[in-house]
């Protein structure tokens, strides 16, 4: 029997080893690929050059690094974080564990939204300027993601609080009818788009720029510092909503909040990066084996563990079937899928 | 001795059904008032009317303020709810629940950590504080939220309230007694405790007033000598009983006729 509710190790210590590990998995990811790179040549393409020391390093290494690889793992650290940090936000607000844009449909949503703009807007492209489409597909992602959890939490919630049975199910509903229009979309699709939809399907950090980067850690301090200064109200929520209430914490707002930021940061990843599921889920439940419930410490733990998971499972994706670069969304996939049927055997019990 | 809550016409409508008829009743610091009656008598009802968790009309005011113009960081201070069961399923420890009671205060952590530890003393949980909550009891469970709106009345000075929404229903004997001892202890030290209560003889134990509800109206208010008499025991439960002194104390002793 668990007789202490979570390791009674400092937080610091907790968070030191996780930013350790996230950068001992940058400097490998960066070395890592289907081109095989030397450690210390990867590590000298970093450096800006030096005009004393002779440059040896053959051009093509220096873009592979620098435009592929570097901005490929900041990617999948900013989305893996973001993530997380949703999949716990939305934990806290559905009450239950088993909440995450993926399951619950809200990435279904999102992505539905961000392949809408690319078919509409992409066919314009003649007379569209790129940093608008660029603009675009966030916000509309946003939009999709933004209805997926309203409808979700409606259909979900009654007078007495979250159902997890009508809340997983209002997923299915909802991802089968995102599914359908993404499959309707695919028919008006021209080749490019086309290819742009494949990517959300299944997520890929493939397509990292710097522009996205910049969205990306705009977004991901943005939301971290939004949600810490809500760590207390949400640890409230947990208690039921008449019980934050009594608290006097404003109950109405807090959860309007809650679904605006995570559906505006699971809308952004899904942009970036397509529909990336099972880290939301996994990494809250990580962070709370590790930490406990309290947001003041879960959220902080849960962006470097999410950052840190999500650069693994793309390390995993470059190399696995190397050459091929499989999407990472298969390999959080095959990680997160068995961890969500464990959850539900252990919750068997309780659903209903 | 000071007026906490006040009703003014207060009811409650759903639909047609008026769950509670027009009440004014005025509720005092230092009392352990008890609401008694039958389900679906209002008890409940009349406790979240009170707190605007229920759409009422009429007006209520809490320590000469109306409800609705309190802000509700700085009434959440003031006033406490211990609710009937929360379905609290994170594995927070009990000491960390307890804590949650703090969000409304202003200490520092070193405060926070006396506050904590005196509550968690007198609900009995303080060999239970690292344990995660979701392993304890029922009795337990409503032992630590006990403390924790302990904790949020910390800051309440002089004008203190804790609603106490059935707070014996889950417990086995000790434990009923233990929670309305200290419920009984809060009002002495001047907060107003209002507590809905099924169980007729501890209601006559520890009630300093007693309003009996029925059917949506407040039929009688008084201390237990008043308000527990056979004749409207019998009436408003439909059920014969025989009221006798308590041998030992004196309050009332109800018991089957």
């Amino acid at each position: 029997m668990l007789l202490q509710a979570h390791s009674p190790r400092g937080l610091g210590s907790l968070l030191l080893m996780c930013a350790l590990g996230l950068y001992l998995a940058l400097v490998a990811s960066i070395s890592l690929g289907p081109m095989d790179i030397s450690f210390s040549d990867s590590m000298r393409a970093l450096l800006p050059k030096q005009s004393f020391l002779p440059s040896e390093l053959a051009p093509h290494i220096e873009v592979i690094i620098r435009q592929v690889r570097l901005p490929r793992t900041l990617l999948a650290i900013a989305i893996g974080a973001i993530l997380a940090l949703c999949g716990t936000v939305m934990q806290s607000l559905f009450r239950n564990p088993l909440a995450d844009p993926g399951i619950i449909g809200v990435s279904a949503g999102a992505s539905l939204g961000a392949a809408l703009s690319i078919v509409l807007f992409g066919s314009l492209a003649q007379h569209y300027p790129e940093v608008l489409l660029f603009a675009t597909v966030p916000v509309c992602a946003f939009i999709g993601g933004a209805l997926t959890t309203v409808l979700v939490y409606r259909l979900g919630s009654g007078p007495n609080g979250t159902s997890v049975t009508m809340m997983l199910l209002a997923g299915v509903a909802l991802s089968a009818l995102a599914g359908a229009g993404l499959g309707l979309l695919n028919y008006y699709a021209d080749d490019q788009a086309l290819r742009d939809l494949s990517l959300w399907t299944m997520g890929s950090l493939a397509g990292a720029s710097w522009p996205g980067l910049a969205l990306a850690y705009a977004s991901l301090l943005v939301l971290g510092v939004l949600f810490y200064r809500h760590a207390k109200s949400l640890n409230a929520l947990l208690l039921g909503e008449a019980e934050a209430r009594h608290l006097g914490v404003n109950v109405q707002s807090l959860k309007r909040f809650c679904i605006l930021l995570t559906a505006a940061g699971v809308g952004i990843c899904v942009a970036l990066s397509g529909m990336i599921g099972f880290v939301g889920l996994i990494v809250p439940h990580l962070g709370r084996m590790l930490c406990g419930p309290n947001h003041q410490r879960l959220l902080p733990l849960a962006a470097l563990l999410g950052a840190l998971l999500l650069l693994l499972a793309d390390m995993g994706a470059r190399t696995l079937i190397a050459p091929l670069d499989m999407p990472v969304g298969i390999v959080t996939a095959i990680l997160g899928a068995p961890f969500f049927i464990v959850l539900l055997i252990k919750q068997r019990g309780r659903i209903s | 001795m000071s007026i906490a809550i006040q009703t003014h016409q207060l009811s409650v409508s759903i639909g047609s059904k008026q769950l509670l008829k027009p009440t004014s009743v005025a509720l005092q610091s230092g009392q352990l008032t008890v609401l008694l009656g039958p389900n679906g008598a209002g008890k409940s009802t009349l406790l979240k009317a009170m707190i605007g968790e229920l759409r009422a009309s009429g007006k209520v005011e809490v320590f000469g303020q109306t409800q609705k113009s309190w802000r509700s960081e700085r009434l959440a201070r003031h006033l406490a709810v211990l609710p009937q069961s929360s379905e609290l399923t994170f594995p927070f420890s009990v000491r960390e629940v307890v804590e949650l009671g703090a969000l409304p205060l202003s200490v520092s952590k070193l405060q926070l950590d006396d506050i904590v530890d005196k509550n968690l003393a007198l609900t009995d949980v303080s060999h239970l504080q690292l344990r995660p909550y979701p392993m304890l009891s029922g009795g337990e469970k409503q032992r630590v939220h006990f403390a924790r709106v302990l904790t949020q009345l910390a800051q309440a000075g002089e004008q203190a309230i804790l609603l106490l929404d059935e707070p014996t229903s889950a417990l086995d004997l000790a434990h009923q007694h233990n929670t309305l001892k200290l419920a009984k202890l809060q009002a002495e030290q001047g907060a107003c405790v209002v507590a809905v209560i099924h169980d007729l003889n501890l209601a006559a134990q520890y009630a300093d007033r007693i309003l009996l509800l029925e059917r949506g109206n407040l039929v009688a208010d008084g201390s237990p000598w008043e308000v527990l008499s056979e004749r409207r025991i019998e009436a408003v439960y439909g059920y014969p009983i025989t009221v006798m002194p308590h041998p030992r104390a004196d309050y009332p002793l109800l018991v089957s006729a």
